[in-house]
């Protein structure tokens, strides 16, 4: 009897050992030697075009293929890219770039002052609808002085406009209609292969104005599926995994042949959005409570794994960036005040506010809503969770001027260190939380029109006054971008907002 | 044939209006995290994507260009229909077949071992075995299969794609586990029709006179019954055919593979009704087509089936 | 995704309990384990020995007498949540089931006894619906309608209509040209009378096998859905979606998937032992 069920058993044993057979025979011929890594994301890469990007992840294509005016270094500080020196009139309204000499695109073309500027008016042009738009909204005019020359005239003083032009790349205006196909730059690295949502591969750019990239070939993949991707980095078939989930930085810390790459000053949070226009959250009082109701501490520990800082002013700005700072309310989780806050607001015993999260993305979000969920039960609140697809979840809120009553969005936002190009968020039209206050805008304007650092410092102390008091958004905490890398490699280095940079990655030895 | 052409017209349709129920559009999702964009923009992004007229309109559009082979523009970028489903076909092409191959090569044996002797031991094992097999989810397998053989043995990669040109080795491997993930979820559907064909054809006479000639019970059961078997199995390719496409949906998620199925998951996501509206239609063209040849391939190795031949 | 299709023809005159006590000692186990599967589930809210959504600061414990099954992130308890899951899960297998069954059973009857056009179009309606994959549908209808239990059984169970109805087609077909049938019309039997007392104690069997494998393919397509994130929302949870995020923390806590999933497979491996044992016992008595 035992011996017949082993035959058939043996027949799919069989098979599997066969074909593990032939898997054991290939193993090592992965696509890592030679100086080719291969890089992966959780999200795909739609679209080439750095001007209408949707996704994060398409911001690692940016200092790979293309250059800005200006750029951010390592330390953090904003450095000439293509500009070789720049100056403002003492009014801050007038900025002058003066553009590096031979640079070419990597089509043979030259960079003129020409194509700076036509670039810039792409960027403006309301129907790129691009992201930076609101960085730059204030340029009136931008035009080339001479062939190397590039001027800039502002409707308003902004003291920190270098900085607010990094991510608007100069680009070859006059083949944008095939960016997608056939991407012209002027960065280390250029496209040889293209596959929407799937995989981008990029090999070296022979005619970069700068250090050439170490690299012969850099494969960036979409991994949809987190454990499968997280598998792959420890078995050293992807060799840099951006966005690790929090929960697995623990395992991969273990391991030698990984090692862990996390923001010097990460300026990353989740943003937890609510229509401040409509019942109940038109009620400051309301979104008082919402901030003290929130067990940050638990957040940080089990949603993100520890991977951050709790944000007990609620505040876009972490306690270690230079700029934190002014007489700010400590919301730390209380559920007494929320209780008696939101009755004052009208938010009774029984009634529910809804969570309306994406499905399947983020399981930090998920976790968050249901820590939320048990918080608010606790003083008899209902938090009805609701997971959509990114469709349905992005088409309720967004644009700008929806209502949403009752509704806490979850997102989050990645951006600089720097205040003026993060608290920006909170300007009308911009953030979805339809939230519009007269002190935080006149508090912005001065902090932006102000040249010297530490005026400015106490400026942007004020606007947070304004915010924590108000408490348009929800910032549970600053969360860390975690990226795994391959130990073999070095010179990869993460932004504060989570963009990662592979322009000087190298293989080691 | 004409039935089957009415059948994809009204697949079409169907997919046609069935998406144009969801909430959200293109431009919305595609502007979804951009600060600052006003309601203006929008209208006339969508304007200018075609999104503003008539749903009818919008579909004759779409139908009048599969007409002249042209499957339409992704909302996403530059690239037409049809290049990404050029782009996709190759992945989920191959792991179809490959998978299709390997059900039959561990469906065949596993058959003629239970037909040898019906309702024997080693019959009522492949039968348990394979009744088990069916209550797998497909995705349950494929996590089991990374688990065992990505995870603990570190034998296989657990995930991507290498296309077979750039690099034969690399893409046979990250075949493996796919291709036997589906397998070994089609594979019980296999063994159990062929099976109960075999001892069918088994019990009939002309394999008595066989048996009596004084063949070997192997010889009669693989020479007569197999050969028997097999052709009626051929309308169970399209079955099969047709749950594998199914579960290629998930196994491409599951094993990030570029193929239709995560084309088509990303697309309905991003509300790409071009893309998903083409390639829906493409998958159900590719199960009908394959229904189709197997019908007429089934007439002509039949001969029985030739007159009144009728699909139950 | 249908995963299997077992082409049963009923006998005349024989009744369920005749079929199950014609099968083996199999559809004794199939139906045991499956009713002690149900009746744990439903009284899950006397057995749990937590609430299924209660939080603590025990995160990921591994199995032990107080936590069967080791708790999740959040500190729950899992064999709590997954006794309630199990709730959940049934309640979406049974409305699913039911839905397919209702419509599918209708649809089908129709087709077979009007015959002609209504007959031909009724089943290519069906092969339409069927030849898209399940999962890109069910994907769609989700997303546009939302995930309650009662949408989910709901869609679920639509989608499984046309496989139903195609059956029941063709064994009611298959009954209508049996001689006993033809007599009846002949001897001027009503409608009503055909169809109460002749065909439907005759389909009753392959129904119920039916059923068996409709009610298989909700939890693998509810589990399938889940997968992808498009399940039942917190803090409930079913078996589905509980597979789902043990599978995404299972460098943390393998109990996490290896319960939820153990689950899915017992229950519908039993189901469609049950639905062949029920589907042999009829066919084979039949044709002796």
């Amino acid at each position: 009897m035992f011996n017949r069920k082993a035959l058939a058993g043996g027949i799919l044993a069989a098979t599997l050992l066969f074909v593990a057979g032939c898997a054991g025979g290939g193993q090592g011929d992965g696509a890592k030697s030679g100086g080719s890594i291969t890089v992966a994301a959780a999200q795909g890469i739609p679209q080439l075009n750095p001007a209408i990007r949707t996704f994060a992840w398409e911001e690692v294509l940016f200092p790979l293929l293309w250059n800005g005016l200006s750029k951010t270094d390592k330390s953090g500080e904003i450095v000439p890219d293509l500009a070789e020196k720049w100056e403002a009139t003492a009014d801050q309204k007038t900025w002058t770039f003066t553009l590096r000499d031979g640079v070419t695109f990597s089509n043979g073309e030259a960079l003129t002052a020409a194509k700076v500027v036509s670039s810039f008016e792409y960027y403006l042009d309301p129907d790129t609808a691009t992201q930076e738009a609101n960085k730059i909204s204030m340029v009136s005019k931008v035009e080339a002085t001479d062939d190397m020359t590039v001027q800039f005239t502002l409707e308003e003083p902004v003291a920190t406009f270098p900085a607010g032009i990094v991510w608007v790349k100069v680009l070859d205006t006059d083949s944008l209609a095939t960016i997608d196909k056939e991407p012209i730059g002027t960065g280390p690295y250029k496209v040889s292969a293209f596959t929407p949502d799937d995989s981008v591969t990029l090999v070296r750019n022979d005619s970069y104005f700068g250090e050439p990239g170490a690299l012969d070939e850099i494969v960036l993949v979409t991994a949809a599926e987190s454990t499968a991707a997280v598998t792959g980095l420890r078995s050293g078939d992807i060799d840099v995994l951006w966005s690790v989930p929090a929960g697995d930085v623990a395992q991969l810390e273990g391991e030698s042949a990984l090692s862990i790459v996390r923001p010097d000053n990460p300026s990353q949070w989740p943003s937890w959005e609510m229509d401040t226009t409509a019942a109940p959250f038109n009620d400051v009082r309301a979104r008082q409570a919402l901030a003290y109701a929130i067990d940050r501490e638990t957040i940080l520990d089990a949603a993100y794994n520890g991977q951050g800082q709790v944000s007990a002013t609620n505040n876009a700005l972490s306690e270690n960036n230079a700029w934190y700072g002014g007489d700010l309310t400590d919301y730390s989780y209380d559920l007494d005040k929320a209780k008696a806050l939101f009755a004052e607001a009208g938010v009774n015993e029984g009634d529910t506010l809804i969570w309306w999260g994406i499905a399947g993305s983020y399981p930090e979000w998920n976790t968050s809503g249901e820590i939320l969920q048990a918080s608010l039960k606790e003083i008899g609140i209902n938090l009805e969770i609701q997971n959509n697809d990114i469709g349905t979840w992005v088409d309720s809120f967004y644009p700008a001027g929806k209502s949403f009553p009752g509704k806490i969005v979850p997102n989050f936002q990645s951006t600089p260190p720097e205040p003026a190009y993060s608290l920006n968020f909170y300007l009308p039209g911009r953030c979805e939380c339809n939230w519009v206050d007269d002190d935080f805008l006149t508090a912005f304007s001065a902090a932006l029109a102000q040249p010297d650092t530490d005026a400015r410092k106490a400026e942007w102390a004020k606007v947070q006054e304004v915010i924590n008091e108000q408490v348009p958004l929800i910032i549970p905490i600053q969360s860390t971008v975690v990226t795994g890398i391959n130990s073999a490699i070095t010179g990869v280095w993460v932004e504060g907002g989570g963009q990662l940079h592979l322009e000087s990655a190298s293989m080691k030895g | 044939m004409a039935i089957s052409i009415v059948m994809l017209i009204a697949t079409s349709l169907l997919v046609f209006i069935v998406l144009r129920l969801l909430p959200g559009d293109p431009i919305i999702t595609r502007l979804g995290s951009t600060p600052g964009v006003d309601a203006e923009t929008i209208a006339r992004l969508r304007q200018e994507a075609g999104l503003d007229a008539p749903i009818w309109e919008q579909y004759l559009n779409w139908f009048g260009g599969l007409l002249r082979g042209d499957f339409g523009q992704s909302f996403f970028n530059q690239f037409s229909v049809n290049e990404l489903i050029v782009m996709r076909l190759p992945a989920t092409l191959e792991v179809t077949v490959v998978s299709i191959i390997v059900a039959i090569l561990i469906a065949i044996p596993a058959a003629v071992l239970s037909a040898l002797k019906p309702l024997g031991r080693v019959d009522r094992v492949v039968t348990a075995i394979s009744t088990a097999g069916m209550a797998f989810p497909q995705f349950l397998i494929g996590i089991m299969l990374i688990i065992v053989f990505a995870v603990n043995l570190e034998w296989l990669p657990a995930r991507g794609y290498i296309p077979f040109e750039q690099d034969p080795v690399g893409n046979l491997i990250r075949m493996i586990l796919p291709a036997l993930t589906l397998a070994l979820a089609s594979a019980p559907l296999f063994i159990r029709f062929l099976r109960a064909s075999m001892i069918e054809v088994l019990s009939s006479s002309f394999i008595r006179t066989a048996t009596g000639k004084g063949l070997s019970r192997w010889a009669v059961v693989v020479g007569h019954g197999l050969r028997n078997a097999l052709i009626p199995s051929l309308t169970m390719l399209g079955l099969v055919v047709g749950y594998t496409l199914g579960g290629v949906v998930i196994i491409e998620y599951v094993f990030g593979i570029p193929g239709l199925g995560s084309l088509a998951i990303d697309a309905v996501f991003k509300r790409d009704y071009a893309v998903l509206q083409s390639v829906v239609l493409l998958i159900s063209a590719m199960f009908i087509l394959t229904t189709l040849v197997v019908d007429l391939l089934y007439g002509v190795l039949d001969p029985r089936l030739r007159i009144g031949a009728r699909r139950g | 995704m249908a995963s299997s299709t077992v082409l049963a023809v009923a006998n005349p005159r024989r009744t369920f309990l005749d079929s199950v006590r014609n099968t083996g000692w199999q559809t004794w186990v199939a139906i045991g384990v499956l009713a002690i599967i149900v009746i744990v589930s439903v009284a899950a809210p006397i057995l749990a020995p937590f609430d299924p959504t209660l939080q603590s600061k025990d995160r990921f414990a591994t199995p032990s007498l107080v936590h069967l099954f080791g708790t999740d992130e959040l500190g729950r308890d899992l064999f709590s949540r997954v006794l309630f899951g199990g709730q959940l899960t049934m309640f979406i297998t049974a409305g699913a089931t039911a839905v397919a069954m209702f419509i599918g059973v209708i649809w089908g009857m129709i087709a077979a006894f009007a015959r002609g056009l209504a007959d031909e179009v009724l089943m290519r309606l069906a092969d339409t619906v069927m030849a898209i994959p399940q999962m890109l549908f069910a994907l769609v209808f989700i997303s546009a309608f939302g995930a309650t239990p009662e949408r989910l059984a709901l869609i679920i169970g639509v989608l499984l209509t046309p496989t139903t109805a195609r059956l029941i087609r063709s064994t009611v077909l298959a009954e209508i040209q049996e001689d006993y049938y033809t007599a009846a019309v002949a001897y001027g039997a009503s409608p009503r009378r055909l169809l109460l007392t002749e065909i439907l104690p005759n389909v009753r069997v392959p129904i119920l096998v039916q059923t068996a494998i409709n009610a298989a393919n909700v939890l693998l397509l509810e589990a399938s859905m889940s997968f992808v994130g498009l399940g039942i929302q917190p803090p409930d949870a079913t078996w589905g979606t509980l597979v789902q995020q043990g599978y995404q923390k299972m460098y943390q806590s393998f109990s996490y998937l290896l319960f939820p999933a153990l689950l899915i497979f017992i229950t519908i491996w039993m189901l469609n032992l049950l639905a062949d044992q029920l589907g042999d016992s009829s066919s084979s008595k039949g044709r002796s």
